[in-house]
């Protein structure tokens, strides 16, 4: 069974681009642009690995992972964040104090991308 | 006002003196003379020895007295001159005494607190505005007094407090203490200077740079992804062709997020918000471990490596992934540089004042009017052959300032045409 990833980007291009890519290595691929349909999609579809962006519409990546973390049907799944974001000093600070599993910068090389999910998930498509 | 008054009788008091002393000597010496001489010869000349001595002796008061006078009247205007800088500069400045209280202060510091004159602030308690998050007031005036306590030990101490005026505004202020000496009593000579100003633009610059970043950065990332797709064959075929075309693309995108990065090292190694992350490391395991890095590129270049590395290296303390960061780039640029079969070398010693490490080369080296600029952004000095990898003129600037941050030196010695140098000493 493909392991399903939520890919979260206000950015529709990389949102786009990510997603086709990730479906490429043989991912199951659902997307959403703003936090608030994301935490829906994330409570109905259960994903296996969440990339989320940290700049999104209505609250800040950051916010929506303590969100998700604080759910009891969501908190172990793996939050990778990707953004291009400099702004407020060490994301990685921040990226520990919300418990996600990673910080991944844009632009980013696209096997970087890879291996850090398969970190998580292991090798695509195994059980 | 009361000095200069009583200096100007004084003075006056002794000229008539002097004068009187002068007409009424005339007389008196003519009596003398009389007495002294029997004929009238030598009662003309003792006459006029009498009163030469005597002109002399109040000729000389007189010009002591002149000199005097100049004297008090300069120092008089270097009172006023001094008087006039410390009320007229645009930093707060006065004198408190060992408690803080505080005995004199210019309008300058006065207008910083809110108040229209200096007078209002005297007696007052220099901590009384100091502020900070209720539970850290205490601790905040503890501190104050410490560097109060220290100042006094004829130590000079700056650092920032945040102020309070009594309209409720806050500023950052710089707060610089020193010990003098007024009229034989010592006293603390307090100079502040607001930063508000300047903090705000720091932090505007700071946010005006993320900004532009992030928006360079993400759609970088969508031409990144766009290419790598096509060139990796995941959106259809591509001919050898198309994809030598499109690496350079590639190339250029990676060059681009490059240099965005090395212009945020920059900017955070150049503000004061950067925090080394100092531990005590060993440079040989640095050494070695970028040794490893760079050993692909090495290899590929079919390069000598040349250890020199004294037993018993200091223990130094540093931030091990910023000094990683130096050594990694010093290397990269000796194997750019240097040709296929050529000689990288990597010296570290013990110094007094720490640990020398020097990574050389045999490489092109640096032309003598080239050595001046090489550590200042965006300069690149090498032939455009040697540039094709994309440099971005950063990285030596970045070496120097993380260099300089562990309060170091970092220095080149070139020959053109022979090979470089490169060495950074960091203390202990």
């Amino acid at each position: 069974m493909k392991k399903l990833i939520l890919i979260i980007d206000d950015e529709i291009d990389i949102l786009t681009l990510t997603a086709y890519r990730l479906k490429y290595e043989g991912y199951e691929v659902i997307t959403a642009s703003e936090c608030e349909s994301a935490f829906k999609l994330a409570k109905e579809k259960k994903p296996d690995l969440i990339l989320l962006d940290i700049h999104l519409p209505g609250m800040t990546g950051f916010e929506l992972c303590h969100q998700l973390k604080g759910d009891s049907e969501l908190h172990h799944i793996p939050v990778l964040f990707f953004s291009a974001s400099s702004v407020g000093g060490n994301p990685l600070i921040k990226v520990e104090e919300c418990k996600a599993q990673g910080y991944i910068q844009k632009p980013f090389e696209i096997e970087f991308l890879i291996r850090e999910i398969t970190k998580h998930l292991g090798k695509n498509n195994e059980e | 006002m009361k000095n200069k008054v009583f200096l100007a009788r004084y003075t006056l008091i002794r000229m008539i003196v002097t004068t009187v002393i002068f007409i009424l000597f005339i007389p008196a010496s003519l009596a003398l003379a009389k007495v002294i001489a029997d004929d009238y010869s030598r009662f003309m000349l003792m006459q006029t020895v009498i009163s030469l001595i005597l002109l002399i002796i109040c000729g000389s008061l007189l010009l002591v007295t002149m000199a005097q006078l100049g004297i008090k009247r300069k120092e008089v205007q270097a009172g006023r001159v001094f008087k006039e800088i410390f009320e007229q500069s645009s930093f707060g400045m006065g004198l408190m005494d060992q408690r803080g209280t505080i005995l004199s202060c210019n309008i300058a510091f006065a207008l910083m607190l809110g108040y229209i004159s200096s007078d209002h602030l005297l007696h007052k308690k220099f901590d009384s505005f100091l502020v900070s998050e209720a539970q850290k007031r205490e601790e905040k005036c503890n501190i104050f007094f410490e560097k109060l306590q220290s100042a006094w030990k004829n130590k000079l101490v700056t650092s920032e407090f945040s102020l309070i005026s009594i309209d409720g505004n806050m500023l950052l202020a710089e707060v610089t203490i020193h010990r003098t000496l007024i009229c034989k009593s010592a006293l603390l000579m307090f100079t502040v200077y607001d930063l508000t100003e300047r903090k705000r633009m720091e932090q505007l610059k700071d946010d005006f740079v993320g900004m532009v970043s992030h928006e360079l950065r993400t759609p970088l990332s969508a031409i990144k992804g766009s290419i790598d797709l096509i060139i990796e064959g995941v959106a259809g075929t591509v001919s050898e062709e198309q994809k030598k075309v499109l690496e350079t693309g590639r190339r250029n995108v990676n060059r681009l997020s490059r240099l965005i990065n090395g212009i945020l090292d920059l900017q955070k190694l150049r503000s004061e918000k950067i925090i080394l992350d100092l531990q005590n490391e060993d440079m040989r395991n640095l050494i070695d471990e970028a040794r490893t890095t760079v050993l692909q590129e090495v290899n590929s270049k079919q390069l000598n490596v040349r250890l020199d590395i004294e037993d018993d290296l200091n223990i130094i303390q540093i931030d091990r992934d910023l000094i990683m960061q130096v050594l990694i780039n010093l290397l990269n640029n000796a194997i750019k540089f240097t040709n296929q079969g050529g000689t990288i070398g990597i010296i570290a010693k013990n110094t007094s004042k720490g640990v020398l490490v020097s990574v050389e080369d045999t490489g092109i080296g640096i032309k003598k009017e080239d050595l001046s600029r090489l550590f200042d952004s965006f300069v690149q000095v090498a032939p455009p052959l040697y540039r094709k990898t994309g440099s971005t003129g950063l990285g030596l600037t970045i070496c120097k300032k993380i260099i300089e941050n562990h309060r170091g030196s970092i220095w080149i010695e070139s020959e053109y045409g022979k090979g470089s140098v490169f060495s950074f000493e960091l203390p202990f």
